[in-house]
């Protein structure tokens, strides 16, 4: 099938997402979020459509998902398949419909404890377009970290999937996701729809590398007091587009969104960071900023940074974004050099030191040192 | 001997919450008050309130100044009739020129007073003189309402503001405080220049040093919104020597 | 600040909302190849224009109209609209202007014989569609230099247009700029020739007067190699109880060490407090700067309108050429604007500035909408933008949507926005010093804006100055 082709009158047991989309329409080059991503010659490719089964579930100590379906998980976590899951009605990407219409099994996961999951999602397939979604609960007052991982094998498909995760008040999730890709025919469509309870906090580490081509929609819903602090390094190399995209809305007064973007591009790579941070009326005292900075190393990739804002009350906190693109500071490259300091180990010591903000903030020096040796054996 | 201001029976609240609780205070004519107290005491609350801050709300009381109670009047209402306040946290105001601003707050005086007003080249020839005797840089006439200034230059700028608009009754709102020893000297000579008998000062401070430069007539102590004690410079030194906790503060 | 203070100060009547009584000639409502035939053949055009139109017509019949802009309205009847108006008399010298526009011109603050003689700027002024007066032709001509309608301009100097009409904006460009194209009224033609430093400052009245005409201007301007010009654009209309649409094409040429400073106060009709009445705002405006170390300044104050759709841009071509954009928007009662600049940097070295100051109130809604775009050629480009919004009471709201594009490695972007309230505390601190609330407000608005308010020409300061604190008359801001 060619996923533009799309019949929606074979949903009729989904008769509210078929009417959201009908509304919205299927995605174009010209939708807004998905104007840099090219998404043409990927929606219009014939595949192979293929749906995710349940099979029997392996104890391991991380939960792993080959091509959607689930073939291991922890023991003792309860993982349920819903035929459907409640949508979020103002989502801002088709695809997110499109993919609700597909999954004829959500797998959902309700978190009660604090604790540590980790999500392995495996891409085998070739030729085929995967859609699969998981939903994640957090009950009230919990600490959780989850960490999610890509491991890309498949020569040339289509994936679509994204979370639909509901935090409850005062609760606290910490999501670092590393999704590296070098298979140009590889596209990945992750989108997911957080909301996040009365003082509850959301803090999202993403990590892209790579020459793949996979694209994040955020739609994040924050009530009263909560907070979205969103952390995000991109490398994009080779033919690679890269890109992450957001609307955070500010539903309940007092709430609180950062965004740090840091992005390296090189070769023909293209990265892109779209964020609309939104303020509803009723979203008093509230505050957003939002930095997107970019280094490119060479002429020839393209980066589209898009820091937005949307201010519906006067009694606004902070609201304040910047964004810059550039390129390695010469002085600094001098001094180092002049220290005895080679070139290439000059440039690497100003890459990291400017991705540094963010692994400070992570905290987390074990990742760190892993993605570091990732990023020099794929710089 | 003459009252500049009459403050009966102050009550005052932030946010809902009684922060002032009956301030009975006399401030005399052509007197140095100095008022001390602990963190919470009221202090910036009963400054706040004298010059009419929105925080504050007056619930009940009154402020008599010059023979009028001032409660209820607009904040620039209350500067027109004299009361200038240095503030403690001057703001930034970008875009608005030094010169321009100090303009047109001397002309809306003049204007109270039924004078005529300055034009720019007048104007700017009393600012000159001004800045000359405070020995600041030229340089900030042009620059934008205390943008970029450092601490000692913003709270030089409200001294300069408070030498062209010449008011009666001046407060000076921990005006020490961020102020290194040098700086510290140069804003207490222009207070004390400024001492004429006539004009009243009321310093609002934590700290006993700023009034070895400005020599304080009275001394007033306040705790729990309420003026604890009156007294001269001596009771400064007992607060040295024993703290707050003479005066039923437990630190 | 009280909000009954701010409504009070923000609701001043319209000052210009009078209307002229002159007899009109007004074609009748509708759009189709006989009203573009009846426009050509009023306008005396040679058959090579009315083709043009006729080309642009129909591909805008196959056009759609825009509606990515974060504005909304209800949809414009293009058939109900009368696409001609021009006062019937024929003017030929200042003496047979009706006394009535020139009185109407004295309201508006420009009566020609006294700018003519104090100022020394020459206007041309366009009075619904005809240029009614242009002034100092002569002594301009002694320079080279010509100014004239663009009518004239058809006639007199066919390869001069032939050659820059439709290089900027193409006809086809986009909806309104195709409308545009297919029944454009009039509208001004300048060329400064080689370097000649254009003595005075050009300046062009706009307004709508007639009920139910659109206004369709087109403007072109050529600077050719090392001249220099300063353009000043004013827009008023008179109120309404229905809208009215404004689509106007305004084009550029710089060619090498050229300097185009082009001004724009715009102070259409902005409806009431439910939108009813306002001037619809559909504008393209585009600078080329074709040539080595040219530079286009665009500077803009926007007050008016119900709905503006505007964006001012500019074309970075030659090498070390320069673009700049300076901006202040205010969108109160039911106003809005959607407003930026695109800059399209193509030239090695090419620079951009960009100064946007937004200021919403009441029920306004503003939005900065800018693109900077850096080719893979433009070697060591910069761009700078400073996009700043004010919120004046709790029912507006203030937007910001840059795209910013880069593909050179050596180029820098950079951009910064923020947005706020008055502060409690910088209100208070001017009261404090004895200053009258309003003023106080009008100061620190005046500050807000005073980056962009400081690069219009020198009378035209003066009236953008007058015309912020009539819009926040009351008179806070």
């Amino acid at each position: 099938m060619r996923p533009i082709d799309l019949d929606l009158n074979t949903f009729p047991e989904k008769k509210a997402i078929v009417q959201k989309l009908r509304s919205m329409g299927m995605p174009t080059p010209k939708t807004e979020h998905y104007r840099y991503f090219g998404i043409r010659p990927i929606l219009e490719r014939e595949y192979t459509l293929r749906l995710p089964e349940r099979v029997p579930v392996e104890a391991s100590d991380s939960i792993e998902i080959v091509d959607g379906v689930v073939t291991k998980a922890p023991e003792g976590l309860f993982i349920e398949y819903l035929p459907q899951v409640r949508v979020d009605d103002s989502h801002y990407d088709q695809v997110y419909y499109i993919n609700h219409l597909l999954t004829p099994m959500v797998v959902s996961i309700e978190l009660e404890e604090s604790g540590e999951l980790r999500i392995v999602h495996k891409f085998t397939q070739n030729n085929t377009f995967t859609p699969y979604r998981l939903k994640i609960s957090v009950s009230p007052k919990q600490k959780v970290k989850i960490l999610e991982e890509t491991v890309v094998v498949s020569e040339s498909s289509l994936y679509f999937y994204g979370y639909d995760m509901e935090i409850g008040e005062e609760s606290r999730v910490t999501f670092i996701s590393s999704r590296i890709t070098h298979i140009h025919q590889f596209a990945l469509f992750g989108s997911h729809s957080i909301s996040v309870g009365k003082g509850g906090e959301f803090h999202l580490y993403t990590f892209d590398l790579g020459s793949g081509r996979t694209i994040h929609n955020y739609h994040t819903i924050l009530h009263e007091k909560a907070l979205n602090d969103n952390n995000h390094i991109l490398f994009s190399k080779g033919e690679g587009r890269l890109g992450n995209t957001f609307h955070i809305e500010h539903r309940g007064k007092e709430s609180k969104s950062l965004q740090l973007s840091r992005n390296i591009l090189k070769d023909r790579g293209r990265g892109i960071f779209d964020g609309l941070l939104i303020v509803k009326n009723p979203a008093k005292y509230s505050s957003i900023f939002q930095d997107s900075r970019t280094i490119l190393l060479n002429s020839g990739p393209f980066m589209v940074s898009k820091p937005q804002m949307e201010i519906h009350t006067e009694f606004i906190t902070e609201a304040t974004h910047g964004s810059t693109t550039g390129h390695l500071d010469g002085e600094a490259l001098f001094y180092l050099r002049q220290r005895g300091i080679s070139l290439e180990e000059a440039k690497e010591m100003l890459v990291l030191s400017f991705l540094d903000e963010i692994f400070q903030k992570l905290g987390d020096e074990e990742f760190r040192r892993e993605f570091i040796t990732i990023y020099e054996e794929n710089r | 001997m003459k009252k500049s201001m009459e403050i009966r029976d102050l009550h005052g609240e932030i946010n809902g919450k009684e922060i002032l609780k009956g301030i009975d205070l006399d401030l005399l004519e052509g007197k140095v008050h100095a008022v001390m107290g602990p963190n919470g005491a009221g202090k910036s609350t009963l400054s706040k309130a004298i010059v009419g801050h929105p925080d504050v709300e007056v619930t009940k009381g009154e402020i008599i100044y010059k023979g009028e109670n001032i409660v209820g009047l607009e904040p620039e209402e209350r500067a027109l009739r004299g009361i200038f306040m240095a503030f403690q946290h001057p703001v930034e105001i970008p875009g608005v020129n030094n010169a321009y601003f100090l303009r047109t707050a001397l002309n809306a005086k003049r204007k109270f007073l039924g004078l005529p007003p300055l034009n720019a080249a007048e104007f700017l020839r009393l600012l000159r003189e001004k800045i000359r005797e405070l020995g600041m840089k030229e340089e900030m006439i042009q620059r934008s309402l205390n943008e970029g200034f450092s601490g000692g230059e913003k709270k030089l700028n409200e001294i300069l503001q408070m030498e062209i608009l010449q008011p009666d009754f001046v407060i000076l709102d921990e005006i020490d405080s961020g102020l290194d020893i040098d700086a510290l000297k140069r804003v207490s000579d222009a207070v004390n220049k400024m001492r004429d008998g006539k004009r009243t000062f009321m310093i609002i401070t934590h700290y006993r040093k700023i009034l070895d430069y400005i020599e304080p007539d009275y001394v007033h102590i306040l705790k729990g919104g309420q003026v604890l004690e009156t007294g001269g410079i001596e009771i400064v030194d007992a607060l040295e020597r024993e703290g707050y906790k003479i005066f039923g503060e437990e630190q | 600040m009280g909000m009954e203070r701010v409504d009070k100060i923000i609701n001043s009547d319209y000052e210009l909302g009078f209307e002229i009584d002159i007899e009109e000639e007004k074609a009748p409502p509708g759009l189709s190849e006989e009203t573009i035939k009846f426009i050509s053949r009023k306008k005396g055009e040679p058959q090579w224009m009315l083709d043009l139109r006729l080309k642009a017509f129909h591909a805008w019949q196959k056009m759609e109209e825009p509606h990515w802009a974060k504005v909304t309205y209800p949809p414009i009847d293009y058939q109900s609209i009368s696409y001609w108006a021009a006062p019937k008399k024929a003017l030929e010298s200042l003496d047979e202007v009706d006394p009535e526009i020139l009185r109407a011109y004295e309201k508006l603050g420009i009566p020609l014989e006294e700018q003519k003689a104090l100022a020394g700027v020459a206007v041309d002024a366009v009075l619904d569609s005809v240029s009614v007066k242009t002034t100092f032709v002569e002594e301009l001509r002694k320079l080279g230099i010509i100014f004239c309608s663009i009518s004239e301009a058809i006639r007199d100097y066919p390869d001069l247009i032939k050659k820059y009409m439709f290089s900027v904006v193409p006809m086809t460009d986009n909806f309104f700029a195709a409308l545009n194209a297919a029944v454009f009224s009039d509208g001004t033609f300048v060329y400064i020739p080689k370097g000649v430093r254009c003595p005075m400052e050009l300046s062009t009245y706009f307004r709508i007067n007639a009920q139910n005409t659109g206004q369709f201007e087109r403007t072109l301007i050529i600077a050719d190699e090392g001249s220099y010009v300063s353009y000043n654009e004013g827009c008023s209309a008179p109120s309404r109880d229905e809208n009215q649409l404004h689509a106007a094409v305004v084009e550029l040429i710089a060619h090498r060490d050229a300097h185009i400073n082009y001004s724009t106060i715009q102070n259409w009709y902005p409806g009431d407090s439910e939108g009813r009445g306002g001037i619809y705002n559909f504008v393209t405006k585009r600078g080329l700067c074709e040539g080595e170390n040219s530079k286009i300044t665009w500077t803009q104050v926007e007050t008016g309108s119900l709905i503006t759709w505007k964006y001012p841009s500019c074309i970075l071509k030659g090498d070390n050429s320069v673009g700049e954009f300076y901006s202040v928007a205010i969108t109160r009662l039911a106003q809005q604007a959607d407003t930026g600049t695109k800059m399209i940097h193509i030239g090695k070295n090419t620079r951009s500035l960009i100064v946007s100051k937004g200021i919403s109130a009441q029920k306004g809604q503003n939005t900065y909408r800018g693109l900077v775009k850096i080719h893979e050629s433009a070697e060591g480009a910069k761009n700078f933008s400073e996009c700043d919004s004010l919120l004046i009471g709790d029912r507006c709201g203030a937007h910001t949507f840059p795209y910013l594009e880069s593909r050179s490695a050596s180029a820098e972007i950079e951009h910064e926005a923020t947005t706020s309230k008055i502060s409690e505390e910088q209100l208070f601190y001017l009261r404090q010093r004895g200053i009258g609330e309003e003023d106080a407000v009008s100061m620190i608005v005046h500050g807000f804006c005073k980056d962009v308010l400081s690069k219009l020409p020198m009378e035209f300061a003066v009236e953008a100055k007058a015309l912020l604190d009539l819009t926040l008359e009351g008179a806070v801001g």
